[in-house]
């Protein structure tokens, strides 16, 4: 299976491999906004503005000529101090006092980020937005989709390794506890401010490497990309796919990823006409999309790993399943 | 009638005000003394201001408008006035509040990992020692703890604050909601903890039999004021105890609760 994985991006089509790159950067980010809204508890809607930061900021660097692999940590680090000091002001809120600072930071940042666009060279290309340079090692140059699909793997390795190693430390625990509750986790010594902090540092650093990578791969950052809607849909990714698990930031990735084009397979399958399918195929994306988000918060609120978990405990009980009264010996 | 049997006490509340959105005093001149390796108990109606006593030594949980207008915290000689509820904590004051005292969509086990390693390390008791002491949780460890009945989360709650090594721990409504046999058992716990760690415990309890039976110093509050306090054997003999929280008249027959009412009504401590 590995070997499969290893060969498959040399002969897979164009148009898959630019789907699997693109879902492989929604899962760093995923993971990324899972630790801070899934483990952690603190509900955020400027992913899209992190990730706006990251790939604005990776067009900064590369202007001093930086390579790429000084670019990606260093957009690191100033993303971490950017998480400090939105998260510094958003320890005091909670719930949707949080959200609505949140998205004050998206307005914010995607104003400053206009500004910074439309006020450099006055070209008409630098005011839909700018170009980036391909990347390259020096020994070989990631000028090709299949190519990106190794180096995203790689990027999408790393972060898992450090999200499942993050989840074994006190940190994580720390986080879980001041989800739950935050009063009863000050009472037993949490300090509850420095972890909020930690995981808003943390996730915004995170967050700030998926958009380097994401604006290196398509070559190009334009603020018209990184709307609200973006942020909605991250959400959505950590919801469906299963808060606080780094197996339902997979899940739910993919999910939001593959579902479009689930539907216009389906739209195929009826065989519509194309007039048919050009009217509706967006708003019924947008309205399943919608409906699905509704239909996890009512009936699965642990989105699809909670499904998954219960089939996996079902099989690993068969054929002795019990009722959890009858594991009482008393 | 202060208690002070001998020398410093662990825990010394002095004279306190505690003061709501800068107008309600909830609290007022209330002292306390916890002496070392003590059990003592605060025992008075709703409202009296036990729990704000609590939450003013805990440093008020990050509730918001709330402060200590007068007097002084005291835990081994140390200021509290000020330090935040994980500082608090950190220096080996334990806290079970009331209500929301566990981690709900956790395991036991997960619960007890949550909280290892925090707080003053160096008393805390390993989870094997709890396991010990609550055997019921040992087997439980895996169920979650929002499913666990009203007696296993009290214990639970406790353990979670043994695990941070506590030299006092404050219990808010020990017993409150809690069958008679379990109540049994988390007093032989606490009698037990004393003994053996050198915990020293504050209690408040609504329960004043209970109370009488646990503790060795009880303070009794109403409105915000510590309106008498000594030892369970002199409280026991107070004629306004033995109406008020024992339900007894001067004769010794037992009150129903409609007459105590009344009584009350006609009178409070003291006048």
């Amino acid at each position: 299976m590995l070997l499969a994985g290893l060969v498959a991006p040399m002969v897979a089509s164009q148009s898959i491999l630019h789907l699997v790159n693109l879902t492989m950067i929604a899962i760093i980010g995923a993971l990324a906004l899972n630790l801070l809204t899934g483990f952690a508890g603190q509900l955020s809607l400027g992913h899209a503005a992190f990730l706006a930061v990251g790939g604005y900021l990776s067009h900064f660097f590369s202007t001093l000529d930086l390579p790429f692999i000084v670019v990606v940590p260093a957009v690191m680090v100033v993303g971490s101090v950017i998480g400090f000091l939105v998260g510094a002001p958003a320890l005091r809120l909670r719930g949707l006092y949080l959200v609505l600072a949140t998205v004050g930071f998206h307005y914010i940042a995607l104003f400053v980020i206009h500004v910074y666009q439309s006020s450099g060279e006055k070209s008409i290309l630098a005011l839909t937005g700018f170009l980036l340079p391909t990347v390259d090692f020096g020994i070989f140059k990631l000028d090709a989709t299949f190519k990106w699909t190794y180096c995203l793997g790689f990027f999408l390795l790393l972060t898992t390794a450090f999200c499942i190693n993050l989840t074994r430390t006190r940190i994580v625990r720390a986080w879980i506890a001041l989800r739950e509750r935050d009063i009863t986790a000050a009472a037993l010594g949490i300090n509850v401010p420095l972890y909020k902090l930690k995981a808003f540092v943390v996730s915004t650093s995170l967050t700030c490497m998926a958009g380097a990578l994401l604006v290196y791969y398509l070559g190009a950052v334009s603020s018209e990309n990184y709307t609200l809607d973006l942020a909605v849909s991250y959400l959505a990714m950590v919801v469906i796919g299963g808060a606080g698990s780094v197996l339902g930031s997979y899940l739910g990735a993919i999910f939001v990823a593959v579902m479009p084009f689930l539907i216009t397979g389906l739209f195929e399958l009826v065989q519509a006409g194309p007039r048919f399918q050009l009217r509706y195929i967006v708003p019924s994306q947008i309205v399943a999309f919608g409906l699905l988000m509704i239909m996890f918060l009512v009936f699965e609120p642990r989105g699809i790993v909670g499904i998954w978990r219960r089939i996996r405990v079902y099989f690993e009980l068969w054929p002795l399943r019990r009722s959890i009264l009858s594991e009482r010996r008393d | 009638m202060e208690n002070m049997t001998n020398g410093r006490p662990l825990l010394e509340i002095k004279g306190i005000e505690v003061v709501y959105h800068r107008a309600v005093t909830a609290v007022q001149g209330v002292s306390i003394n916890v002496q070392p390796r003590s059990i003592t108990a605060l025992i008075g109606t709703n409202g009296a201001g036990k729990t704000t006593t609590l939450t003013a030594v805990a440093g008020f949980m990050h509730a918001d408008d709330v402060k200590i207008t007068q007097g002084e915290v005291a835990f081994d000689g140390i200021p509290l006035r000020g330090r935040r509820t994980d500082q608090i904590s950190a220096m080996g004051v334990g806290y079970v509040p009331e209500r929301d005292k566990i981690f709900p969509t956790l395991t036991v086990e997960e619960n007890l990992g949550a909280c290892r390693g925090r707080g003053s390390k160096s008393h805390a008791l390993s989870t094997e020692q709890i396991y010990g002491l609550f055997p019921s949780l040992a087997e439980r460890r895996k169920s979650i703890a929002g499913y666990l009945s009203g007696g296993e989360r009290q214990m639970l709650a406790i353990s979670l604050v043994l695990i941070t090594g506590p030299r006092l721990i404050m219990i808010d409504e020990l017993t409150l909601g809690l069958a008679p046999v379990v109540t049994l058992i988390l007093a032989d716990v606490i009698a037990n903890l004393r003994k053996k760690y050198g915990i020293s415990f504050l209690i408040v309890e609504q329960n004043a039999l209970t109370a009488v039976d646990l503790a060795d110093y009880i303070y009794v509050m109403e409105n915000g004021r510590i309106v008498f306090d000594g030892p369970p054997d002199r409280l026991r003999a107070h004629e306004d105890f033995q109406e008020f929280y024992l339900g007894i008249g001067a004769g010794g027959e037992q009150k129903n609760y409609r007459d105590v009412k009344q009584y009350r009504r006609k009178r409070r401590w003291f006048g």
